[in-house]
């Protein structure tokens, strides 16, 4: 019997091929883009899960309260983590990271490294990190002891042996041991670093807490509450931190005691730091909820696209296997072997999408990789597991989308359908009609996305930002020079080529390096004590980045006192209360109770990326921390690089020159948005290509359901446009009503996505007319190579056959 | 009205040419009620397809109401042919979707007779057919004689000058059939020129012409 179910089951699939690959490849397509997703999701799900101890580790995070707003950092103080272990049982091991970039040289090969950490000696040891060589217990212990990854050791000792050797670190040639090797750092990590030194290198002396600048984990006891010890941290505030304030600031005790509801240290769980850890700080950008809801919600719904179209095209087709089953009942089937039958139908057909989604995901894969930003292999989608959702999402799909049709087709009146009168598909179009509308939605809401993002990001990268990005050459490690580094911007001035530039590591869009806590002196403006962001620079810098100066003047030579003198952002004038007041000359003072006099004022520029508001800032001479900004006037940026090495090379210096473009560095502020869009114009593609082959399978079946019906009509002079409207009509009310749905619910969605961004467009009401008229044309499009075929038919044709 | 001049018309089955119509030479006059007779697969309805431009022909000339047909572009035939040509099939193929009113107004839609006019004429015509009572049925709520009697409505509701029939009765009793029959008569009285197929002598007799049909052939 199975047997004979199976035969007439593959006899079916290959009589109707057209319908066969039309719901083979949607259903493929739906399964691959689950597939796809699910694997995505599970391993971001599956960050920072690694280490034995991982449900217990948190990381200290610091809450300030300053100008009513709260800003967040993931790092802390270097005695916050001791102090709070000795201070609660509950806490059972603290270690600390700092990270750092440095030149790493072994005999004559000298790289720039970006990616090392100094550690605690127990850091590598909570992580759970095993080591392929050394001992794990003792290989920070010391100081000057070095850990390496295997690609790190490859890459400076070949196949020698690493264990024992010395590293030189840094422009000090500071000589590092290897003490260990280990494999790398997992993948699924919120951080990735190629070397760990020990900390005790840095033979740090003071023990304040204010401050910041190291990652601060924690282990604590089996069941301790976290909440609970976050309430215990006051106390710390008020004995560390506030005698720290009140010497710093200048301030009084009562002022200083402020802090202790304004500097609040929490714990976050090491598992949430890469979904929901999106301070400026991450050691890494990590990835957002967000995105996993979104990504899941895609999934899902492109799943069940797939799912409808299948139920749809089967009840479509049912009618006209009408007659097969009237015969079957007479010859004395019973429904429930009917329903048998067509299940088998429909679940053998997804197991044959599943083998086209094998195909698909092996061929995709290497893209995936790519868009996704992730490593997963081909072999994940053959263990076991994997397969076992492959087999059981195909079955599920395969009876939800089979069941209905299955019953539908059991249910015909034998003798009716024998008869040969028509089991008129109209009663049942209402489902039909509904599931066409929700494919629609989703493309039309797909496409509004696709637009909105696109829109944002041209903004962003369009925007006038305040400063002049194009050919701007950042070196930033001019301090390789040493003290040669203002003559080497002497001779590059000498070039005809450069029109200016500047000593500054301050660069628009990269790190912000500095900051410090100021207030206005005497209390003048409103009082209050902001955060301002530290750019040290030289009397060059406003011009090589073409920043406005609005009031007062840059820094100047003729001014000896500019030492002490500084210029701000509109945005500090604002936040210190002093609009409507002329802010030249005033003077405010800096934590560390140093006094600075404003000399000049600039224009707001968006230092950082446009999702963030201007902050006040601070432009300071001096302490630049050796990079340089070059602005160059010159077409043949090739040639002015060489001649750059040569003049580079000249000066002997203690490392390789690098270099990159200021809009370059710019443009990757953007990469996670720009990630959103590529994925969102997939996904809309994909939403697409499915719904289009529903409704040209469909369309194709009701067509031919109504060709009596059409012929008759031309018979009494229906011309082409008549007909060709005829069956249009339908189903681009069914679109229009798609589109109409997903206007207000995208609307919603992609305001609230815009939240994120400080500088951010409007959504225009002609993004959405585009969708219409995109979607519309889309869908006339699929129908019309039906409706044409339909109304050019000799009409003779389809009546001949009564 | 109509004048079929050396009509051919064939399909070609591999190396084969198997001819459905064979030099067909037919003059219909206005006012003329022509039974076509032959048997099956001798090219009845073939024929009667060519002269409603339903079908071409491969060889021949049409001409129609002085219109050379063979020359006339798609549009201007189907201009002509809403103009002067009403279609009675043996199936009726009523439209199942629509009402008895909808379907004999569905023509009047594809010429653009505006709404009130369209209300007029259906009104009129469902007077004189006697089925005012069944407009608002649908066709498979009726019985064969009554859907042929809606079909031959519909034919005529647009006033044409030429009424096909192609086996009129083929799916009715001998009684309904006769009603029809009479109902053609009385039409070709008031000036409606009438060509029907029909395998029946009868029936065929009710015509002022016969014309035999075989092979594609009109035998003389």
């Amino acid at each position: 019997m199975i047997k004979n179910y199976f035969k007439i089951a593959l006899r079916n699939l290959v009589k109707t091929k057209g319908f066969s690959f039309i719901n083979i490849t949607g259903f493929a397509i739906g399964l691959t883009c689950f597939m796809l997703i699910a694997v995505y999701v599970l391993n971001e799900l599956s960050y920072d899960k690694y280490p034995a101890d991982a449900k217990n580790i948190y990381r200290v995070n610091l809450n300030t309260t300053g100008n009513g707003e709260v800003a967040v950092y993931p790092n802390v103080d270097v005695a916050v983590g001791e102090g709070m272990k000795n201070a609660f049982p509950e806490i059972k091991a603290t270690t600390r990271l700092t990270q750092a970039n440095d030149f790493v040289k072994y005999e004559d090969k000298q790289f720039k490294e970006e990616h090392l950490a100094y550690v605690d000696s127990n850091f590598l040891q909570m992580f759970s990190i095993p080591f392929i060589e050394g001992d794990g217990n003792k290989a920070l212990a010391e100081p000057n002891c070095i850990v390496i990854s295997k690609a790190f050791a490859k890459k400076y000792f070949g196949n020698q042996p690493a264990i024992g050797k010395s590293l030189m670190v840094g422009t000090n040639a500071d000589i590092f041991k290897v003490t260990g090797v280990i494999d790398k750092v997992p993948d699924n990590s919120h951080f990735h670093f190629d070397a760990f030194l020990s900390l005790t290198s840095r033979q740090i002396k003071r023990t304040t807490w204010s401050n910041i600048g190291f990652y601060t984990y924690l282990l604590l006891n089996k069941d301790v509450d976290p909440k609970k010890l976050e309430t215990k941290f006051p106390q710390l505030v008020a004995k560390y931190v506030v005698p720290e304030v009140q010497h710093d600031m200048g301030v009084s005790l009562a002022e200083a005691q402020k802090s202790v509801n304004n500097f609040v240290f929490t714990l976050q769980p090491l598992t949430d730091i890469h979904l929901r850890g999106n301070t400026k700080y991450e050691l890494e950008p990590n990835s957002d909820i967000q995105y996993i809801y979104i990504f899941s919600a895609l999934a899902i719904f492109i799943l069940l696209l797939a799912c409808v179209n299948f139920t749809n095209l089967s009840t479509a087709r049912a009618l006209k296997r009408a007659r097969e089953v009237g015969i079957r009942k007479v010859l004395g089937s019973v429904k429930k072997q009917l329903i048998f039958q067509f299940l088998i139908e429909s679940v053998l057909l997804t197991f044959f999408a599943m083998l086209c989604a094998y195909v698909l995901i092996y061929f995709l894969l290497p893209y995936f990789n790519q868009l996704a930003d992730k490593n997963i292999s081909f072999g994940f989608f053959l263990g076991y597991q994997s397969i076992i959702v492959m087999l059981l999402v195909s079955c599920v799909a395969g009876i939800l989308a089979g069941i209905y049709p299955a019953f539908f087709l059991s249910s015909f009146n034998t003798i009716r359908v024998l008869k040969g009168s028509s089991t008129s598909g109209n009663q049942k179009s209402l489902l039909r009609s509904s599931l066409i509308v929700f494919q629609f939605f989703v493309s039309a809401a797909l496409i509004i996305a696709t637009i909105v993002v696109y829109q944002q990001l041209s903004y962003m990268q369009n925007k006038k930002l305040g400063y002049d990005k194009e050919q701007v050459l950042i070196l930033p490690d001019t301090r390789l020079l040493g003290k040669d580094q203002d003559a080497f911007k002497q001779q590059l001035l000498q070039d005809s080529r450069v029109s200016s530039a500047s000593i500054s590591w301050a660069v628009p869009g990269g790190p912000i390096r500095n900051g410090t806590e100021i207030f206005p002196k005497n209390n003048n403006g409103n009082g209050a004590t902001i955060h301002a962001h530290i750019f040290n620079v030289d009397y060059d810098y406003l011009k090589t980045l073409g920043i406005q100066v609005v009031q007062g003047r840059n820094f100047s030579k003729d001014f000896p006192t500019d030492s002490s003198g500084i210029v701000i952002n509109e945005a500090a004038v604002r936040e210190l209360g002093w609009t409507g007041t002329n802010p030249i000359g005033k003077s405010i003072v800096r934590s560390g109770q140093q006094e600075l006099t404003v000399v000049g004022v600039v224009a707001d520029f968006n230092y950082a990326s446009l999702k963030q508001k201007i902050a006040p800032i601070m432009l300071m001479l001096g302490r630049n921390y050796g990079g340089m900004l070059v602005k160059i006037k010159s077409d043949d940026v090739n040639g002015f690089l060489n001649d750059l090495k040569t003049k580079w090379s000249s000066f002997n210096p203690a490392g390789p020159l690098s270099y990159n473009f200021l809009d370059d560095n710019f443009a990757k502020l953007y990469s996670s948005e720009q990630k959103t869009q590529q994925i969102f114009t997939a996904f809309a593609i994909i939403a697409i290509i499915i719904a289009s082959l529903g409704l040209f399978a469909l369309s194709a079946f009701v067509i031919e359901q109504r060709s009596k019906e059409i012929g008759i009509r031309k018979v009494l002079g229906a011309s082409v446009q008549n007909v060709f409207l005829l069956v249009s009509k339908e189903f681009l009310l069914l679109v229009a009503i798609a589109f109409i749905f997903s206007v207000p619910v995208t609307w919603w969605a992609m305001n609230s996505w815009l939240q994120d961004f400080a500088y951010r467009i409007n959504i225009t009401w002609w993004i959405f007319a585009a969708t219409g008229i995109i979607t519309f044309l889309i869908a006339l499009l699929t129908i019309s190579f039906q409706a044409f075929k339909a109304a050019l038919t000799n009409p003779v044709k389809s009546l001949r056959t009564e | 009205m109509i004048e079929l001049k050396g009509i051919y018309k064939w399909v070609n089955t591999g190396n084969n040419r198997t001819f459905l119509l064979k030099d067909i030479n037919l003059t219909v006059k206005q006012g003329e009620f022509i039974s076509i007779m032959g048997p099956s697969g001798s090219g009845k309805s073939t024929l009667l397809n060519v002269i409603g431009m339903l079908d071409e022909f491969d060889e021949g000339e049409y001409i129609f109401m002085n219109e050379p047909v063979h020359k006339l572009k798609e549009k201007q035939r189907a201009a002509l042919y809403k103009q002067y040509i009403g279609f009675v099939f043996q199936a009726y193929h009523l439209i199942d979707e629509l009402t008895v009113y909808e379907n004999i107004e569905t023509p009047l839609i594809y010429q653009d007779i505006k709404s009130s006019e369209r209300k007029a004429m259906v009104a009129d015509i469902l007077d004189r057919f006697n089925i005012v009572g069944k407009k608002d049925l649908f066709p498979t709520q009726l019985s064969g004689g009554q859907q042929q009697l809606v079909g031959i409505a519909r034919a005529l509701i647009a006033n044409p000058k030429l009424l096909l029939a192609d086996e009129p009765t083929g799916n009715l009793n001998s009684k309904q059939g006769e009603e029809i029959m009479n109902l053609f008569i009385q039409l070709n009285k008031d000036g409606v020129t009438i060509i029907q197929v029909t395998h029946s002598e009868k029936n065929a007799a009710y015509g002022s012409r016969i014309i035999n049909l075989l092979d594609g052939r009109i035998e003389k």
